[in-house]
């Protein structure tokens, strides 16, 4: 009873196994928390693993475990049902498959019952769980800043879905409100970790699946390696190969990267062997910028046609769903490429959205005013003429709002306005700054 | 508002007094704004949204209402002027013209709604910033190697309050000795160890109780660590 791919939540049993007892059987003084198994809980934490609790208890005793333990848990299942439908309330919660949990309950009864009704969970006694920090399942090849911040990102997204539901406006309305600001940038070598996890984790949106991606789009990759952080880096020398990343944030927090792509291009046709996303990113108009912009950067630069090979699979008809709605058709049968004819008018690009070859003054303004309104939560900023003296006297920015400003300038469009610009005559106004951006972040100049 | 606030004296020795101002309780009306001079009259008239106006008229008068308490000049009567950057020349701290008397050294400060003011008897710097409600780790660059160090071995969130604890540090030294802060605030540390020990630039500076939700520093010319004196009472003047 094995799970196949990386474990990314742990579902824990409460009574005699996070607790050296039973919560319901203990009077006034609830029993502690099981010293080893808290220990495996931190340590699968730091790797970015999630943790959720599925107990037969009354809610109090989630709330005493979170205590205990000092941990704070993505989700919490407390009821008399069954623990098999507890799981699948979790994963369905946190946005992620059911295959990617492991549960943990000291009652032979309730590892069976789960591991009849979800095969694909990976169950385990408390005395496997104690170990499980040296198994493959629960080593994730490598931890990223993203992974470290993982829970608290759950924890924005539980906030997230609680203003979304009270929202009375569309999607995109709300997208917007939010401050959501998606970022399409040209892969660093600083990416590398980040990308190489994303290969390994996503499933939901991943085109990889069944294909063996390296071989096809690796000239620089070695035979039978894999999407690995060594592939990705011999793709970013790659003559004709350009790796993309995608970064999210809104007023609820920093997702930090999101996604990403490999495109290989041909003079008529451009091919995109890689796409993936993380499904935390789901519903936020980040799957749906990313093909919009790809189908114009490929027509931008005179392609006529954009592949997407994306073999049929259990796990990713999201993603399939996704290129279907933005146009995408497949013509023939085997081998599955979805493709879409340039020629079409082209879609269109929301404002909040920043990627190279979009970044016209006007854009640079709007993503400026969207960051100075996030940093400083004045929604009035989203209306700053271009005229405005930032550093003047127009909207005192303090010295720590305007140092995050140009800090962001430099991760984003990978200008360095203080080293570019000696005599910082850019900072003179809100235009100045953005033109001055577009124009070394513009067309060549790859950041 | 010609009236004079009753008398304090200037903190003397290594003592700082430290005001503090919530601007959301604080109303200006024509009154107070005849307080101000043509030129800070001019600087409020530029500013694009009610809200940073106001928050620049409540500083500037609250510290010309401060240091009329310790001078015994009107508020109004009060000549502000600006000292040279030590690094390079151009105009910079503002300050009270040499007269007869302890003349008292200030230092202003603001951020999201608070202001706080400082005044002592020799060169003192004042700062206070909003606790990070996000990342802020791209501030680490800005700061002295040591301290980007230090914070970079942090978890977060603790990482973000040691950046901005680190930046209101520096700040407050460089608004001490009058250095533009154009000129960088890492050229010196000021996290746990380089504070602690005199002379960070020829000031010593320390952590600042702040309201809830923000973080602030003083710093004080020479040797020997500020003593924030007892909190003084606002000049309860305009208050809604």
């Amino acid at each position: 009873m094995t799970a196949a791919g990386p474990v990314k939540c742990v579902v824990w049993d409460i009574d005699n196994t996070l607790l050296t007892g039973t919560y319901l059987e203990s009077g006034d003084e609830p029993p502690g928390a099981d010293p080893v198994l808290a220990a495996a809980l931190a340590e699968l934490g730091e790797r970015g693993i999630l943790h959720a609790l599925a107990s037969k208890n009354p809610p109090e005793a989630a709330a005493h475990t979170a205590r205990v333990t000092g941990w704070r848990f993505a989700a919490a299942e407390c009821g008399w049902g069954r623990k098999s439908d507890a799981l699948a309330r979790i994963a369905a919660t946190l946005g992620i498959a059911v295959d990617a949990l492991a549960f943990v309950d000291d009652d032979p009864y309730e590892r069976a019952e789960v591991a009849a009704a979800l095969p694909g969970v990976l169950v385990l006694s408390p005395e496997d769980a104690a170990e499980a920090a040296g198994w493959p399942e629960f080593s994730p090849p490598v931890i990223t800043e993203e992974a470290r911040r993982r829970g608290e990102m759950y924890a924005q997204r539980q906030r997230r879905q609680e203003a979304g539901r009270a929202f009375g406006g569309t999607r995109e309305e709300f997208l917007a409100s939010a401050r959501t600001q998606v970022t399409i940038a040209a892969a660093t070598a600083a990416d590398v970790p980040r990308l190489a996890e994303l290969a390994a984790r996503t499933r939901q949106f991943n085109s990889a699946a069944g294909r063996d991606v390296a071989a096809e789009a690796g000239a620089a990759g070695r035979p039978d390696e894999g999407m690995t952080q060594h592939w990705f880096e011999g793709l970013l020398s790659a003559r004709d190969c350009d790796v993309v990343t995608v970064r999210l944030q809104d007023a609820f927090g920093d997702d930090g990267m999101v996604g990403g792509c490999v495109i290989t291009r041909d003079a008529e046709t451009w091919t995109v062997p890689l796409l993936m996303m993380s499904c935390r990113a789901m519903g936020r108009g980040v799957i749906d910028a990313l093909l919009a912009w790809l189908a114009r950067h490929a027509a931008r630069a005179g392609a006529s046609r954009l592949r997407v090979p994306c073999e049929t699979d259990g796990r990713n008809v999201p993603l399939r769903l996704a290129l279907a709605a933005a146009g995408f058709r497949v013509p023939g049968r085997l081998p599955a490429v979805y493709e879409r004819d340039l020629g079409a008018p082209l879609p269109a690009l929301p404002g909040w959205v920043t990627a190279p070859g979009e970044a016209g003054p006007a854009a640079v303004t709007d993503g400026l005013r969207a960051f100075l309104a996030s940093v400083t939560g004045r929604d009035e900023l989203l209306h700053l003429p271009p005229g405005t003296a930032l550093f003047g006297e127009a909207v005192g920015l303090d010295s720590l709002t305007g140092t995050l400003l140009l800090r962001e300038i430099q991760r984003r469009f990978g200008v360095d306005v203080a080293g570019e610009d000696l005599n910082l005559d850019s900072l003179a106004t809100l235009g100045t700054l953005a033109a001055f951006v577009a124009q070394r972040a513009g067309p060549g100049a790859r950041p | 508002m010609t009236t004079v606030p009753p008398g304090r004296t200037v903190p003397s020795g290594d003592l700082v007094d430290v005001w503090w101002f919530d601007t959301r309780e604080v109303t200006v009306g024509p009154p107070g704004l005849a307080d101000l001079d043509r030129g800070e009259r001019d600087r409020a008239e530029a500013f694009l949204f009610p809200a940073d106006r106001h928050r620049y008229q409540v500083a500037h008068l609250m510290l010309r209402r401060v240091l009329a308490g310790y001078t015994g000049t009107a508020p109004r009567g009060l000549r502000l002027c600006r000292e040279r950057c030590p690094h390079c020349g151009a105009p910079g701290k503002p300050v009270l013209p040499p007269g007869a008397g302890t003349v008292p050294s200030f230092s202003l400060t603001h951020s999201g709604d608070m202001v706080a003011i400082a005044v002592a008897g020799r060169p003192v710097g004042v700062d206070v910033e909003r606790d990070a409600d996000r990342c802020v780790c791209s501030l680490a660059q800005a700061l002295h190697p040591a301290d980007a160090a230090w914070v970079a071995g942090l978890g977060e969130p603790g990482r973000h309050e040691a950046i901005i604890s680190c930046w209101v540090r520096a700040e407050a030294v460089l608004k001490c000795t009058g250095q533009g802060i154009g000129h960088g605030l890492g050229g010196f540390p000021v996290g746990p160890g380089a504070a602690a020990g005199p002379g960070v630039h020829g000031c010593t500076v320390r952590q600042l109780p702040a309201p809830e939700g923000y973080r602030a520093a003083v710093a004080l010319a020479g040797a020997r660590r500020p003593v924030p004196r007892a909190p003084a009472a606002a000049p309860g003047v305009g208050r809604r």
